[in-house]
């Protein structure tokens, strides 16, 4: 009978779980995610506390849709929102955890201004103060970074340098008016940056920030070589690479337009979630190879130049209908009859054309779960017997 | 006891289905609030899709048309996808938009694939179909195949992942030329007071400046670098649609997750283009 009970009640679960399209995150991986929003909330936005009301608005898992062998096996970002509500401001706060750090907040104004937790005498001020009470939510001194915001407008654009330490400042006017300004500090070892913090401001308030530093850390931070040489690697797995086509013909032998290329170091994530030096080899081909391939982009380990990617590189247009539709202006044109439209109704049932019917779904679930219930009671009837 | 352990177990269970079933039986007899169509014409022909393409395509436009319709469970959902067996027609589009403008109040929209413009001063877009080559008639044209079937005005948010569909917008007065109405931002929406990165207005069409990204591209300038594709962006803008997030939002979010900084100042504005309200969300 226990036995039964289980069954039932697995059923249940399973039936709700299935029946609302979710899946259940372990309500601890939901509390400790919620938790370092809210404390982040509490100790480092530059909110006046006491004017807002906070509403939970939801947690998600992003899982991702498995279409590359290169996607990460155990990532899954975790997000988290809020809603800050006063009677004259509405913000929407939202948090992504990354490797159980949370490393992402943006705030977007639904309603009114930003209410802040002081006035400040500019944007200077403004970023100051937000590294200061980061740096004591984490702990962590950032007092290099302060020091390079010192003596420095940061209403103009400009890239300020000290030891290895750099800060990208970046102002843009955008439509409806909004003023942006983007502060990225960045660590430079061996001729790779590495992100120490990004932090924005819309109109002069708090927009949003991002830290992988501790989801992210930095592993072996060799660069042994050079980018001539990682070039030249990636000229060299091009001889050898093709891809298929859908009649199944291989693409190979491909010609770059070798002054148009690219090379730069960029952290990349191995072994999970360690950071380690790498390069972004960008091949322009002379010519759009089948499948809309204007390039090859070959990622190559900076410390052993071992190739670990080559990402074929494509648009979505056709450069020969497009000079073709250039050189004759004008096409004739066809209107469909209402009958011809009509006529194509049925088309749309056929197998590759889905309507989603989650009528019939959900009648068909409904008749096949009921004589489940009632053959799981006749069995349980019967060994109660 | 036993009976009635029995007895409330098979209650919960029916009574779960049926509440999860009856907002998705619908009565067709009245017009559905919410209808989506997503298509993946998957050009094979022409050589336009590599084989690989052709995989991701597909596999991310029917997640797609998942979180669409987890998100409204509406009777009114299609997802279409073409392959060279079975092919998607231009009069699929019309079809397809036809349907939903008939049965339902407010029209959810997206297509992947290729653009090319055609027409007078070449200011017309024709979206290209599964057998789609320079020679035949097999492309879903601004004039011809959309806009007699988008006037209703319903088609609310509307996203062409198509080479050069933002362009030809705003459009002037008389919103015509020889070739008839132009630009894929009208043709779709009949609406000509659409602001670029707008925040207010009655729909949202996103659309790409000039070349869209193929799904199997990986996202330059990445950070950190994990190989993230233009599939990956795609699956995850609808993931966080289906969420609640709004177009504004989720095109904020997926910045800081692949540029670590605000939108504006990512390599995509201006390239992927917000004409009309970037604050409405899956819920207009």
């Amino acid at each position: 009978m226990k036995q039964s009970k289980k069954i039932l009640m697995f059923l249940a679960l399973a039936t709700m779980i299935t029946s609302l399209g979710l899946t259940s995150p372990a309500q601890s991986s939901v509390t400790t995610a919620q938790d370092q929003a809210l404390s982040f909330i509490e100790e480092v936005l530059p909110i006046d506390r006491s004017q807002y009301n906070l509403t939970f608005n939801g947690y998600f898992v992003s899982d991702l849709p498995g279409i590359a062998i290169s996607e990460p096996k155990d990532y899954a970002p975790e997000r988290v929102i809020y809603t800050l509500t006063s009677d004259e401001s509405e913000l929407r706060a939202s948090f992504t955890i990354e490797n159980n750090i949370l490393t992402t907040c943006q705030v977007s104004i639904q309603k009114g201004s930003f209410i802040s937790d002081r006035s400040y005498t500019n944007l200077n001020d403004v970023a100051k103060s937000f590294l200061e009470k980061y740096q004591a939510y984490t702990g962590t001194s950032m007092v290099n970074m302060i020091n390079l915001l010192s003596n420095v407008d940061v209403a103009k654009d400009q890239t300020i340098e000290k030891d290895n330490l750099k800060l990208n400042i970046t102002n843009g006017e955008f439509p409806n008016e909004h003023k942006t300004t983007s502060l990225m500090w960045w660590r430079s070892i061996n001729g790779c940056e590495y992100l120490e913090l990004s932090v924005s401001f819309r109109d002069g308030a708090f927009a949003g920030f991002k830290d992988t530093r501790e989801a992210f850390p930095v592993g072996d931070t060799t660069v042994n070589v050079s980018k001539d040489k990682a070039i030249a690697i990636a000229m060299k797995y091009i001889e050898a690479y093709s891809y298929a086509m859908p009649d199944g013909s291989k693409v190979s032998g491909f010609n770059v337009t070798e002054d148009r290329t690219t090379a730069y170091l960029v952290p990349s994530v191995r072994e999970s979630n360690i950071l380690y030096p790498a390069w972004k080899v960008m091949l322009y081909l002379n010519q759009t190879y089948p499948g809309s391939v204007y390039g090859l982009l070959v990622s190559i380990w900076a410390n052993s130049g071992e190739v670990f990617g080559c990402n074929n590189q494509a648009a979505g247009g056709s450069s020969d209908l497009i000079s073709e539709s250039n050189s004759s202006p004008a096409s004739p044109t066809i209107s469909p009859s209402p009958s011809s439209i009509e006529n194509k109704a049925p088309a749309s049932m056929e197998n590759n054309k889905v309507p989603i019917d989650l009528g019939i779904v959900a009648v068909i679930a409904v008749v096949v779960t009921a004589i489940a219930v009632a053959t799981i009671t006749l069995v349980v009837k019967k060994r109660s017997k | 006891m036993k009976l009635k352990a029995k007895a409330i177990g098979a209650i919960l269970l029916l009574s779960i289905l049926v509440v999860s079933a009856v907002p998705a039986i619908g009565i067709n007899s009245v017009k559905a609030d919410y209808g989506s169509a997503t298509f993946c014409p998957n050009n094979s022909v022409e050589g336009l899709d590599t084989d690989n393409e052709l995989y991701v395509s597909t596999v991310i436009t029917s997640e797609i048309a998942y979180y669409i319709y987890s998100y409204y469970g509406s009777y009114y959902n299609y997802f279409f996808y073409g392959t060279e067996q079975s092919p998607i027609y231009p009069s699929d589009y019309s079809w397809a938009l036809n349907t939903l403008q008939d049965n339902c109040d407010k029209i959810t929209f997206f297509s992947k694939g290729h653009c090319t413009p055609w027409g007078y001063a070449s200011q017309h877009y024709q979206l290209l179909c599964t057998l789609s080559d320079e020679n035949n008639d097999h492309q879903a044209k601004d004039a011809i195949h959309i806009f007699p079937y988008t006037d209703e005005f319903e088609c609310r948010l509307t996203f062409l992942w198509h080479c050069a569909t933002a362009r030809s917008y705003p459009i002037p007065p008389p919103y015509y030329d020889p070739d008839g109405p132009y630009g894929m931002p009208f043709c779709f929406t009949h609406n000509v007071g659409m602001t670029k990165y707008g925040t207010s207005g009655w729909a949202v069409f996103l659309g790409w400046n000039w070349q869209s990204p193929q799904f199997e591209s990986e996202i330059p300038y990445q950070y950190p670098d994990y190989n993230w594709t233009f599939g990956h962006f795609a699956y995850f803008y609808y993931q966080l649609m289906a969420y609640g997030y709004s177009v504004n939002g989720a095109l904020e979010e997926l910045s800081w997750f692949f540029y670590n900084t605000d939108f504006q100042n990512c390599p995509l504005y201006n390239s992927l283009i917000v004409w009309g309200n970037g604050n409405m969300n899956l819920g207009y």
